[in-house]
């Protein structure tokens, strides 16, 4: 086990890294200079240049670089003069991930549960239902569904507020709602398709043949083996949501960080945007290796390959 | 139990030798295209899914040239229009026809996403079944690489490169699509190559001394087309999806070109006074979204006999 953490580890440690180097190399290809002004003069110019370290090598500066991000230095934001991106993070990422979670939670449990329930009445109706609103909801992307929703349930019906977040448990419904629907559905349809994979194993005929009642057999021995391999979906949930909080948080003027980040790309704040991107990426590389350390806690089957 | 059995009086005798015909073949032998086609019919919401596809291809490529306007000019008469006359989906904002916008943004929408999901598909095929069949030193390094930005999520991956790029260029999109879009066919087809390497017909081919050229051509690659199709066809929404996001985001297609994303975004912040102006390219991705996972779900069904239920 320790062994399989440990590769884990190295390999997570390693894509941070490149994804760092990446990031640093392309901000250097982007064209242009943030101090070329032609109305400064040229000694000007030379000492921004000093002040701020765009005159040493390349492989000088990439220490330098990689040495901040070590101390959490993210860099300092083009379009709100003097704030650090780290700044951002602190202010606006514990709104961003009180949404993420809850729409996590909401996903995961009403997915798996749909699915539960659609194979325990295979090919009845509410299989049909279930499905169809699943295929539903992998088809329409959270910048259809949202718009749609907020108008429906905020404007027209006004049910439900259609801005910010904090005030009351109801300003979560609907952004939760529309992050969570597409994981939802896949998660739906993956967790249908696994436990009726399950039910033909052959650990399933002894549970039976021990005389177990049939929700025993589903709620011991079906639900636990068929949740197993949905946790690697995990990953792709959390990408799935941050990607929806980028849309979502914008949609609901939810002061986020998907919100800022959205704007940071209108606003060409190339600092602020890849700060924001190398923070997301680490978190997702971090969620990723949980992922996989848990899947080989609860399978161990895998430690072993 | 009955014990009174009565036998027929001539149960005992022998048959005659040819009564069962058993050498004669019943019907003609089915081929693999022709098993595939008869239990891709079978699905309905398959075939439908196809046939809108199909049909919004049409659309896509004839729809432009049906309206006497153009995606790209003004009309200040005619702004924020809902559809009348010659204007069959209404008009947008500067006052552009919707129903031009619409298929000619699907137009840029469907091309990137089959060419972005085409060419890296391609490559990754080409490199993973290399380096499952070669080995070595190659398929070490490669796969290490692999691994390593398979880490890295495609949606950072694609936003760094937009941002550097620079956004709003067709190309760009699918130079981004394309630098992710391969790690996912590499490890796929290396595994599958590996897979069928070990099997017998492989050895038996060897065997006879058939070449690795022929072996590759005749036996590993047409064994990987089925997964391969599966997975393109899982692909292609994925990218549209994709595009549709980073446009929304403003890092997509550009204006004046429209796609499906950025005619979504536009039209969102006026949905409230103009929701047609949202409703058809909405329409457009749902229905396209739709039918391209239906018909994966089908063509997998039918190209993988061992997913058949």
């Amino acid at each position: 086990m320790l062994r399989y953490i440990g590769k884990r580890l190295v390999l997570s440690l390693i894509t941070l890294l490149v994804l760092a180097t990446l990031t640093f190399f392309l901000v250097k290809l982007i064209p242009g200079n943030p101090f070329l002004d032609e109305t400064l003069p040229p000694e000007v110019q030379e000492r921004q240049a000093e002040y701020y370290g765009l005159n040493k090598p390349i492989y000088e500066q990439y220490f330098v670089y990689m040495g901040n991000l070590l101390k959490g230095d993210l860099g300092t934001s083009l379009k709100y003069q003097g704030r650090l991106v780290v700044d951002f993070i602190k202010e606006f990422f514990p709104n961003s991930s009180k949404l993420g979670l809850t729409s996590m939670i909401f996903s995961w449990a009403t997915g798996l549960l749909a699915g539960i329930i659609c194979s325990q009445f295979k090919d009845k109706p509410i299989d049909y239902i279930l499905v169809f609103i699943a295929v539903l909801g992998i088809a329409l992307p959270s910048m259809v569904v949202g718009p749609v929703v907020r108008y429906t349930f905020g404007v027209k019906l006004g049910w439900l507020p259609v801005s910010g977040l904090g005030d009351t448990w109801k300003q979560f419904v609907m952004p939760v709602f529309c992050m969570g629907i597409g994981s939802l559905s896949g998660l739906t349809r993956g967790m249908r398709a696994t436990m009726l994979g399950v039910t033909t194993e052959d650990y399933i005929k002894t549970a039976r043949s021990k005389g177990l009642s049939p929700f025993q057999v589903v709620w011991r021995h079906e639900i636990r083996n068929a949740i197993i391999p949905m946790i690697t979906g995990l990953g792709s949930t959390i990408a799935g949501i941050f990607t929806g909080s980028f849309v979502i948080e914008k949609l609901f003027v939810i002061p986020g960080l998907g919100k800022h980040f959205t704007n940071s790309v209108t606003a060409l704040d190339y600092p602020l945007i890849m700060g924001l991107t190398l923070f997301y990426g680490a978190i997702l590389i971090l969620g990723n290796l949980l992922v996989d350390i848990l899947y080989g806690v609860v399978d161990p089957r895998i430690r072993v390959s | 139990m009955d014990k009174n059995i009565a036998f027929e009086q001539n149960a005992f005798d022998r048959l005659p030798p040819d009564s069962f015909e058993r050498e004669k073949i019943a019907r003609p032998p089915t081929t693999y295209a022709q098993d595939v086609w008869r239990s891709f019919k079978k699905r309905k919401t398959a075939v439908l899914g196809g046939v809108v596809l199909i049909l919004l291809l049409i659309m896509v490529l004839i729809g432009p040239y049906l309206s006497k306007y153009d995606y790209i000019t003004n009309d200040y008469t005619a702004i924020n229009k809902a559809p009348y006359g010659d204007h069959w989906f209404g008009t947008d904002t500067l006052g552009r026809d919707m129903w031009v916008r619409v298929w000619q943004g699907g137009r840029i929408s469907l091309f990137i996403a089959v060419v972005a999901t085409i060419i890296p598909w391609a490559f990754g095929m080409i490199l993973g079944g290399l380096c499952g069949y070669i080995g070595g030193k190659l398929d070490m390094i490669v796969m290490r690489c692999v691994d390593v930005l398979l880490g890295i999520p495609s949606m950072i991956l694609n936003i760094l490169l937009m941002v550097v790029m620079g956004a709003g260029n067709i190309g760009t999109l699918i130079i981004a699509f394309s630098v992710t879009g391969w790690l996912g066919a590499c490890r796929g087809t290396r595994g599958l190559v590996l897979q069928l390497k070990a099997r017998e017909f492989v050895m038996a081919s060897q065997t006879l001394g058939a070449s690795s050229s022929r072996i590759i051509l005749k036996h590993l690659l047409p064994n990987t087309l089925g997964v391969t199709v599966v997975s393109i066809s899982g692909a292609i929404p994925g990218a549209i999806f994709h595009e549709a996001f980073l446009s929304y985001i403003g890092l997509g297609v550009g204006p004046p070109n429209p796609s499906w994303g950025s005619l979504i975004k536009t039209a969102s912040e006026v949905f409230k006074e103009y929701p047609y102006q949202f409703a058809f390219p909405c329409i457009c991705v749902a229905l396209t979204m739709l039918s391209c996972n239906l018909l994966g779900d089908g063509l997998r069904d039918a190209l993988d006999p061992r997913l058949r239920s």
